[in-house]
């Protein structure tokens, strides 16, 4: 946090905690807090109407510097400024531009500073939450042809007018999620195992099947949603690993077991990860593709140069976004590895994964961002692909899914081998 | 807790603080990774590859991999199982991968981590879903 710079080597900052401060030798303190103070009416922000609006590079330079003098010229902000040079304070910030200062000050001062200076605002810090990202769009009761341009993307809609009737049948797919609503019009039926993995007993029991936050159903509508999704023949395997999107690593390597010795399951997807390279799941993911399960991950939302793992393993088929436009999506997350002296970059493949539509929990449908949506695609892409040769080995199966790419025309590091498509189940 | 170097080289860096600050009671819940048998590795090596083609079925073909692959497994790591259980409350899986998780107080994992078939631990930790972003 901006407002703990230059604080840190005394105690950890926690905003909106009030701290006691020790001087020197003494053992008496006095509570300190962080404050943000600014003039309620800035001279800059009124004059803001004076200043060009043009967004150029050499006009964004020309506001900023005319904001500045304005700033420094508003005996407003100077009377703050001179005030608080004269308390025992301590300027964290001091925004020239914004004309905001966060001082750490004790509360007496705070108040006499609202006191003698009515025109200074000073407000104490709080603790501020991450807003969660969410799915934005408006959930509808059906969907029609234009909501589904990730099937187009495919080749698809395209291989279906054409006579393609491959369905995923009876491709079993184990979708380890947030749970599946398996209730939803578009996935009736198709929900043939539901259990769970207790993250604190460390063992699986069956449930009804239900989604614990709708992630998992969203997902599950693009592997085999009736008019959403890919390979609407395909069974599912409801495994909720991640209730409320939370789960455990060791509850992850735990699923995984478990996966590996279900003869039925032929490819797992994963939309859950740790930031950066962290290899305690990488033999359990790899024991995976040994006894035949394609394993199908999210490479991540954080955009290029950032990863997670397991989606960053050679040993999955990582999947990044695309756009309506045939573009890599600018929060797909994509990078250069290099592990055990071999370099490889991820993701393999990339879907469409940006504004598109599937399931929600509870009815109805919305279009949701994300590599985990591209992942359910590739599933499902997958199923098809095993319907029509079910014996193929697991790295022929990499290999035909990469083979048959869309080249987007964009660095191998952001699209891998390319959009997939559906050619290889042709 | 005091660890050697060896130990300390096969731990995350949240494993080394965690035993850092616990007293030898505390409960630890780790991710390990274990290292395989050489020799049993590489005899399981020489296993002939199975022909997809020779099965009638993927779930046969799944059923014959996954018995060889606990045949495996078992002649790689089933001695350190077995002394991470003699060592530790509580070892889970191992059945099908060299991962597994252990439970323990801090004292138990530490005799755990100079096991030299004990290749690398972590603590457990938080996972993630990959959060779907708003849509613009």
């Amino acid at each position: 946090m901006a407002a703990c710079a230059g604080v840190g080597e005394r105690v950890q900052c926690i905003a909106g905690a009030m701290r006691p401060v020790r001087g020197g030798d003494s053992a008496q303190s006095t509570v300190m807090a962080v404050y943000l103070i600014r003039p309620r009416n800035s001279l800059a922000v009124r004059a803001a109407t004076l200043i060009g609006k043009g967004f150029t590079y050499p006009e964004r330079e020309a506001q900023i510097k005319e904001v500045r003098a304005l700033q420094s010229q508003d005996p407003l902000h100077n009377e703050i400024l001179g005030w608080i040079r004269e308390e025992p304070a301590e300027v964290l910030f001091h925004g020239a531009v914004t004309g905001s200062l966060i001082v750490e000050m004790a509360p007496e001062g705070a108040e006499r500073l609202r006191q003698e200076v009515p025109g200074a605002l000073v407000l104490a810090d709080q603790p501020i939450g991450v807003i969660q990202p969410r799915p934005a769009t408006a959930s509808k009761s059906s969907v029609g042809t234009g909501d589904l341009w990730h099937l187009r993307a495919i080749g698809l809609e395209a291989a279906r007018q054409q006579g393609f009737a491959g369905t995923g049948r009876d491709v079993r797919v184990l979708v380890l999620d947030t749970g599946i609503d398996a209730t939803h019009p578009e996935l009736q039926g198709k929900v043939e195992q539901a259990l769970a993995f207790d993250p604190v007993t460390l063992r699986e029991y069956p449930i009804q099947g239900y989604d614990s936050s709708g992630h998992g159903t969203h997902v599950t509508g693009f592997i085999c949603g009736n008019t959403v999704g890919v390979a609407p023949e395909a069974r599912i395997w409801n495994g909720l690993m991640l209730p409320q999107g939370r789960g455990t690593v060791a509850n992850f390597a735990l699923a995984l077991e478990w996966a590996a010795r279900q003869p039925a399951i032929q490819i797992i997807n994963l939309s859950a990860g740790i930031h950066g390279y962290v290899d305690d799941l990488r033999d359990a993911v790899a024991t995976l593709m040994n006894v035949g399960v394609l394993v199908v991950c999210a490479s991540g939302n954080e955009g290029a140069n950032q990863t997670r793992s397991p989606g960053n393993y050679v040993e999955v088929l990582s999947v990044g976004a695309t756009t309506e436009q045939g573009r890599v999506a600018s929060f797909s997350s994509s990078g250069t590895l290099v592990v055990n002296n071999h370099q490889y970059t991820v993701p393999d493949v990339v879907a469409p994964g940006a504004a598109v539509y599937s399931c929600m929990m509870g009815g109805g449908y919305a279009a949701w961002d994300g590599t985990s949506m591209a992942t359910g695609i590739v599933s499902g892409v997958a199923a098809l692909i095993l319907e029509r040769h079910p014996m193929i080995r697991v790295p022929d199966l990499l290999d035909t899914i990469a083979a048959t790419c869309h080249d987007l025309q964009q660095v191998a590091t952001r699209q891998g081998a390319g959009l997939v498509q559906v050619t290889a189940a042709l | 807790m005091n660890l050697s170097r060896v130990q300390q080289q096969k731990i995350d860096p949240l494993l080394r603080d965690a035993l850092m600050h616990a007293r030898p009671e505390d409960t630890l819940r780790v991710v390990m990774t274990l290292q395989p048998d050489e020799e049993q590795a590489l005899e399981a090596d020489m296993e002939r590859e199975l022909d997809p083609t020779q099965f009638h079925s993927r779930e046969a073909y799944r059923s014959a991999l996954i018995e060889q692959q606990k045949r495996r497994t078992l002649h790689e790591i089933s001695q350190t199982i077995h002394e991470l259980e003699r060592l530790l409350t509580a070892v889970h899986g191992g059945e099908m991968s060299h991962t597994v998780v252990a439970e323990g107080s801090a004292q138990q994992v530490v005799s755990a981590l100079t096991l030299t078939g004990v290749r690398r631990a972590s603590l457990d930790r938080p996972l993630e879903l990959v959060e779907p972003r708003p849509c613009r």
